[in-house]
């Protein structure tokens, strides 16, 4: 049991590590709590062994952990004191400089909002995975989905 | 517009260590030390919850507490069920309050009678915590879980101990030197979070600390202050429900609870010391508490502690009480103050303000008046989605009950930095210029503009340099607000009617994230001395000349490493980092001394 467990959890992160560690940097804005956070939802799943479904039902449970483990950092002085994302964030400098500005305008969007965006722009979720992976109905992940465009769309192009 | 996400949120990626680390990982996570079944009854502390409960209080609190673990329950449900909407949706406003603190503020940053350089205290007499303590002969740095003693002098400095954290104290934060102990705050983060003060006794002879009892309290660090030899420790303790219950589900409410230990001695915190707040924003799916307790250094014991339902997010302390904020509903702040009592600290008053405060250095108690300073920010405004933000000056009374307010300030500008001085509030907000403004708060019901000087790039970081003087530290821009690098900044304010910039020295085009922007402990300042101490890609000495009008680079210094600290002790300006030491002669302004710690 040990050994499968051992296999499944090198093949999760393989597989998720991106994923995970960019949805707690959008929550958190802190590449460094992003980092601690992924550490702690690896923990969590050596802890709780769940028996998935399907690649679905795996992806849906590791962003819910990642999500509520991100919730512990939000509130934290430090994490509100970082600087937006940055040349340092992005690696080497990217070719068009907007990468940053769409990265902050997104980052300053309220948690909500800004978390059904990445999720469903970036991980291409739909409405109805969005609303299981947050705990939300579908309608208020449409209606963040919603605000959240035109949010953006006054912060990119005024 | 969504492609630029995509493409930009596709380059960045989770870091290669990190992985390599989980990779490798076989090992279950650490039993905490809570997790051994304990006797509740621990005599000492029963004792001490005994004596206080006793007491009889003058002061009445602000808050009903709970009588029975099910009260808890109860105020946790029906404040789960307020959900913080993205929309913002209205959710009425509250607070109350009963008697609150009083006295004045006034900082110091300088040197002690020995010459030695303090932690700023943005209070007087209300010891700040940072990783870096002096006491002018010896100096303690804390560094990646280590603790490590040098002694200074000169060059003849060493580094004389390296003493390892305990074992269940994943990483340290903070350190305080009060007398002749060190008190180090750090948390273990096996399952759920825990924050631990590690009391150490510095040997006289030798300066090196020897660890004689841990203090531990459930929840994330959030602040602590050390005022008369009692540690005021602040955490935020969360707990993640997997299911949400609805009403009549049995809950295990006691799993919930906060709890506080003294070595291995533990005890949950008792309903009547948990306040129960009404409007409070909690995440549906948290239990969330701020725990504040009072533990006394020389007893070696917890005075009190208490908990209240809320999410916090910052911490303020002035000589008499500490000041809680945390999310409340609708962009607002709400704001729990506790007296500082040596035999029981409790919740005295509790008020709310419109918008968030930036740190620490937005809030100052005055004369039995509270000021706070805060951005809000706006998403909807009268039928049209728009973010705005604008800045307000708040003067609350002891009750916490806003009684003065001057709001509106710089629309779709936000608050970088505040100061307060007396009677007076020097605010910088910034969108393309900074206007530095002087508020009036002689009368409290009346908070008025008195002057707003317009400068390039703005200032992160303010502080009074001696009579009339305010520095400024932070970034430089050019008149369409294009960020260049770092400066510092001396403004005249003698009078308020008419604030000037007397210089400004460009420090560096550094664009970097720089950790000067987000923790003023990074930055040595002694007006005393006239040292201005700047960690950039070198760490910079200025002097700054009031005749010359001018500011005076002294020297630059490499030192590698991080979370860099300045420090002077006698003629010596001492320089440490995560990777060394370096001893700089303040006569010749060289290095006399360089102690590297990757050797």
């Amino acid at each position: 049991m040990q050994a499968n467990n051992r296999y499944e959890a090198e093949r999760l992160v393989e597989e998720y590590a991106d994923m995970i560690y960019r949805l707690a940097l959008i929550r958190t804005k802190s590449p460094h709590n992003a980092e601690d956070i992924m550490q702690e939802v690896f923990l969590r799943y050596l802890k709780a062994h769940p028996v998935f479904e399907s690649s679905e039902h795996e992806k849906a449970w590791l962003i819910r952990v990642t999500v509520n483990r991100a919730n512990s950092f939000l509130s934290s002085a430090w994490n509100r004191r970082t600087l937006p994302f940055d040349e340092a964030v992005l690696g080497e400098l990217p070719e068009e400089e907007d990468g940053c500005a769409v990265l902050n305008a997104v980052a300053s969007l309220p948690l909500a909002m800004r978390t059904a965006i990445h999720l469903h722009y970036f991980e291409q979720m739909t409405v109805k995975e969005i609303s299981s992976a947050m705990g939300k109905s579908e309608s208020a992940v449409k209606s963040l989905l919603f605000r959240g465009r035109q949010c953006l769309k006054e912060l990119l192009e005024p | 517009m969504m492609e630029r996400y995509q493409k930009a949120m596709g380059r960045i990626h989770a870091p290669a260590d990190t992985k390599k680390k989980l990779l490798g990982s076989t090992t279950r996570p650490r039993r905490s030390v809570f997790a051994r079944v304990l006797p509740v009854a621990a005599c000492l502390l029963l004792l001490a919850a005994g004596c206080v409960g006793l007491y009889f209080k003058e002061k009445t609190p602000a808050l009903p507490t709970g009588q029975s673990y099910d009260d808890i329950y109860e105020a946790w449900f029906s404040n789960a069920g307020i959900q913080y909407d993205a929309d913002g949706n209205a959710l009425t406003e509250g607070g109350s309050g009963a008697a609150g603190g009083s006295s004045s503020s006034g900082g110091s940053g300088g040197t002690s009678a020995l010459g030695h350089y303090e932690t700023h205290m943005q209070t007087e007499g209300v010891l700040e915590p940072d990783i870096q303590k002096t006491d002018g002969q010896y100096l303690w740095r804390l560094s990646r879980n280590m603790l490590y003693t040098y002694r200074l002098a000169g060059e003849e400095t060493e580094l004389l101990e390296i003493t390892p954290m305990p074992a269940e104290c994943s990483s340290s934060y903070d350190m305080f030197l009060w007398e002749d102990r060190l008190v180090v705050i750090g948390m273990s983060l096996a399952h759920d979070p825990y924050t631990c003060a590690n009391l150490y006794e510095i040997d006289s002879d030798t300066g090196i600390p020897r660890l004689a009892e841990t203090f531990w309290q459930s929840g994330i660090y959030e602040n602590s202050r050390i005022v008369d030899g009692e540690l005021y420790l602040a955490t935020r303790h969360l707990n993640y429900l997997l299911e949400l219950p609805r009403k009549g589900d049995v809950l295990d409410i006691e799993i919930y609870i906060p709890r506080i230990a003294i070595g291995d001695k533990e005890r949950l915190l008792k309903p009547e010391e948990i306040y129960l707040t009404e409007e409070a924003e909690i995440y549906a799916r948290y239990i969330t508490f701020v725990v504040v307790s009072a533990i006394d250094l020389e007893e070696k014991w917890f005075d009190s502690s208490k908990a209240v339902l809320c999410s916090a997010y910052d911490f303020y302390a002035s000589a008499e009480n500490i000041y809680l904020f945390a999310y409340g509903p609708d962009f607002s702040t709400n704001i729990l103050c506790f007296a500082m009592d040596e035999e029981d600290t409790i919740l005295t008053a509790s008020g709310t303000v419109k918008g968030y405060i930036l740190n620490q250095f937005s809030v100052d108690e005055h004369d039995g008046y509270l000021r706070v300073a805060t951005c809000v920010v706006d998403y909807y405004i009268a039928g049209i989605y728009a973010i705005t933000e604008y800045n307000a000056v708040y003067v609350l009374n002891k009750n916490l009950k806003v009684i003065g307010a001057l709001e509106g300030i710089q629309p779709d500008e936000r608050i970088l930095s505040a100061r307060f001085s007396g009677d007076l509030c020097y605010l910088v907000t910034f969108h393309v210029t900074d206007p530095l403004f002087a508020v009036d708060l002689s009368n409290p019901r009346k908070p008025e503009i008195l002057s707003e000087l317009k400068v390039t790039g703005f200032s992160s970081y303010l502080y009074e340099y001696g009579e009339g003087l305010l520095l400024g530290i932070g970034a430089e821009g050019t008149e369409t607000g294009k960020l260049t690098g770092w400066k510092l900044s001396m403004f005249d304010v003698t009078d308020p009617d008419d604030v000037t910039e007397i210089t400004n020295r460009f420090l560096s085009d550094q664009k970097a994230r720089a950790a000067i922007w987000y923790d003023h402990k990074n930055l040595m300042i002694s007006e005393e001395r006239n040292l201005i101490g700047i960690p950039l890609e070198e760490y910079q000495l200025y002097a700054y000349d009031a005749e010359g009008k001018d500011f005076v680079l002294i020297g630059r210094y490499n030192l590698s490493g991080s979370y860099f600290r300045g420090t002077y002790a006698g003629k010596y300006c001492y320089v440490t980092s995560t990777m060394g030491l370096i001893a700089i002669d303040l006569e010749s302004y060289e290095v006399v001394a360089e102690i590297d710690l990757t050797v």
